[in-house]
């Protein structure tokens, strides 16, 4: 029935089995026959014929991996158990195939050789950090501190196995040194640096693995003497004497440990940043709906206010007219300030004081000497001043002015010439402004010249021409504008004076279109009218 | 740049916890002994006050300002401690780092040994005994010396050399007392 199993018929039959080995890997010696054949994948087939090469085992129903397949899952995985025998027989194949190539150079010796080696250099590494982490594991997590000690102690012996194999390794190597340099082999030289360097790390890590070794089971003997004292703590504790006979109160003073400290929880305040955020927002509105604070939030509008809401508080106040006032007094013959003087005021402004009717006086004067007749006669009155003393005081004599027509067309002239003095002054500008840039081409045109570029040159240079004459023609229109207002001035004063209206033509507006010789005659015109009259 | 847990590490150092290396928080223990996380952790905290000690696989959060009524407090709490460190040290599983005490186990140990079952009664005033042992060991994991695993179970960390230290420091004055060893 048993056929000489393949490389390929094995690893066939472990893929077919996956599931079920690794379940037997990983339950080592736990697994029931009933329970591996309630598995899908399992028949009593198939478990017979794993069980005939070899793969599984059964005894009383209890159903284990080979342990061939356990140690090569192990090996290859590199993990289980400490094991130093790896090691042990790497050197003992070193040895011997080192003894075999010596007396005869086969190459599949040195093939031994170099996997020895190799193995070596493996297995001693991965020793070494399962060592270490296994220390450290039975420290921290194993229960019982009797056998934790004695874990303990078997590991430190498997450390001094693991010093002792690594020396004996670095001894082979020194040994058979000269040997090796014999070997012209690449390979086996860079096996053997890399060997030494591991051996050499290792050795370092497991003095230091040593030292915590001892760390450990120092810690655990010296913890066996604290619960001895604990119970005398205790003992002396129960006689009132812990006080007085330990420094129990000095060592615990010493402490600063927060522990014994009352617990001080952190208070801290809501931002209010956040609670304008957007979260915040939602997180308050969340908090006032449970508290019911959102009840008011839609407002109705008032109701109507009553009608005789506006009067009641509207309010009253009281101003001169003084336009009003001047009217009055053009229409009269008084002069202006025995006018004020004796005006009889409406009764709601109420009595004005002497005072207030002299700064009237003056503000009216002021404001409109346009309309009034100043003269340089005086009037007097007489005053008692705050200190009982009498005074004689002088007012100009103001009158109404008989004419006040012609003076508003004066006053419409003169506007009127203001405004074509600024129009001038904006030509002037504009002028000014076409000048400037007419300038500022010339510069750009010479720069094109630079360029080469004749023909464009002279077209700019005509263009800039063109625009300077231009620009000149506008300075000399806005010149004989000036000049044409000049005029104008002196028209108005001389109207102002005379009141004549004769000239009233040349201040109906002039065109804008009307060209430089007609302008120049005009004012000439203008000139010689105001010569005239000024003869 | 202190390390991205310091949040956590502070929230559980700050309420006088340990940070202890077989426990839940192994990772901030990781954390905190990685590299230079230490010394840059102890500087960070140093600035608020907190002086971060490292003890043999644990850390801790000392302070130094004193009062007479926290000297007080911390006398009577030692002192509570030495009564439960006897209780445990008198169990035939001496609470070393990585013990397992089972609840049920220890209340059965002390219905057995009346020298545990006078020490549990005077320790708690619970009617039960598994509600004593409970209570006990309860105070024990509220100090962070143990971790509660599962309802019946307590894991003893490595903060617990905090309390054996301190107790080995107490020097007892040789008075002819025949001793306990």
């Amino acid at each position: 029935m048993k056929q000489p199993l393949s490389i390929k018929d094995l690893i066939n039959l472990l893929y077919q089995n996956r599931e079920v080995i690794e379940m037997l890997f990983g339950n080592k010696e736990s697994i029931n026959k009933s329970e591996i054949l309630a598995r899908e994948d399992m028949s009593d087939e198939k478990l017979e014929k794993l069980a005939i090469y070899e793969i599984i085992h059964e005894n009383n129903n209890i159903i284990s991996l080979d342990d061939r397949i356990i140690t090569f899952i192990e090996e290859v995985l590199e993990i289980g158990e400490v094991t130093t025998s790896f090691i042990n027989d790497n050197i003992q194949s070193l040895n011997e195939n080192l003894k075999y190539y010596r007396i005869d150079s086969n190459p599949r010796f040195l093939r031994n050789i170099k996997r020895s080696l190799k193995k070596i250099n493996s297995t001693t590494s991965r020793e070494v950090i399962k060592l270490h982490k296994n220390i450290d594991e039975a420290y921290k997590n194993q229960g019982n501190y009797l056998i934790k000690l004695q874990e303990l102690d078997k590991y430190k012996r498997k450390r001094d196995d693991i010093i002792n194999l690594i020396k004996e390794t670095e001894q082979i190597i020194s040994d058979a040194h000269e040997f090796f340099n014999t070997i012209v082999d690449a390979e086996l030289s860079s096996i053997i640096l890399d060997l030494r360097y591991t051996l050499v790390r290792n050795r370092d890590y497991l003095n230091e693995i040593q030292a915590q070794i001892i760390d450990y089971i120092n810690k655990i003997q010296y913890q066996a003497e604290i619960y001895r004292k604990i119970q005398r703590l205790k003992e002396l504790k129960d006689y009132e004497e812990l006080k007085y006979k330990t420094n129990f109160v000095d060592v615990v003073a010493s402490t600063n440990a927060l522990m014994f400290r009352k617990r001080v929880p952190l208070k801290t305040r809501l931002s209010i940043d956040f609670l304008y955020s957007d979260q915040g927002t939602a997180l308050t509105q969340k908090v006032a709906s449970k508290l019911h604070l959102l009840r008011h939030t839609d407002r109705k509008p008032a109701g109507r206010m009553s009608d005789g809401f506006y009067e009641t508080y509207k309010e009253e106040s009281a101003s001169l007219n003084i336009a009003g006032l001047v009217e009055k007094f053009q229409s009269g013959n008084a002069d202006l300030f025995q006018f004020v003087q004796s005006y009889n005021f409406p009764e709601r402004i109420g009595e004005l004081s002497l005072e207030k009717r002299i700064s009237l006086y003056v503000g009216i004067s002021i404001d409109y000497d346009s309309q009034l007749d100043i003269t340089d006669e005086f009037g007097f009155i007489e005053l008692t001043n705050d200190k009982g003393q009498k005074q004689k005081v002088g007012y100009a004599l103001i009158k109404p002015k008989a004419e006040s027509e012609k003076q508003k067309v004066v006053k419409s002239e003169k506007l009127k010439v203001e405004s074509e003095k600024d129009e001038a002054e904006g030509r002037k500008l504009k002028a000014e402004s076409e000048k400037h840039k007419a300038e500022s081409e010339e510069p750009t045109a010479q720069l094109v010249m630079t360029k080469g570029d004749e023909v464009k040159l002279e077209d700019l240079q005509s263009e800039a021409t063109v625009r300077k004459s231009k620009a000149e023609s506008v300075k000399l229109k806005v010149e004989s504008k000036k000049s044409k207002a000049e005029g104008g001035k002196l028209k108005a004063e001389s109207k102002k004076k005379k009141t004549d209206s004769l000239s009233l033509e040349v201040e109906t507006e002039l065109p804008n279109t009307i060209t430089l010789k007609d302008e120049k005659k005009k004012v000439s015109i203008a000139k010689v009218k105001t010569n005239k009259k000024e003869e | 740049m202190v390390p991205k847990q310091t949040a956590e590490i502070f929230q559980i150092l700050s309420k006088g916890n340990f940070i202890s290396s077989n426990g839940s928080q192994a990772r901030l223990h990781d954390c905190i002994s990685h590299d230079d996380n230490f010394r840059i952790l102890k500087e960070y905290f140093a600035h608020i006050g907190y002086h971060l000690e490292s003890g043999h696989n644990y850390y801790y959060f000392s302070q130094q300002d004193e009062t007479n009524t926290n000297m007080e407090k911390k006398l009577e709490q030692f002192a509570h401690f030495i009564d439960v460190m006897d209780f445990f040290s008198c169990l035939d599983v001496k609470p070393v780092t990585g013990t397992r005490y089972r609840v049920t186990q220890i209340a059965e140990e002390c219905f057995a040994n009346e020298r545990l079952r006078q020490k549990i009664f005077a320790l708690s005033r619970k009617d039960k005994l598994i509600d004593k042992v409970i209570e006990v060991a309860g105070s024990l994991a509220n100090g962070g010396f143990f971790e509660q695993e599962d309802e019946d179970t307590y894991k003893v960390m490595d903060a617990i050399h905090y309390l054996e230290t301190i107790i080995s420091l107490i020097t007892i004055d040789d008075d002819g007392e025949q001793k306990n060893s």
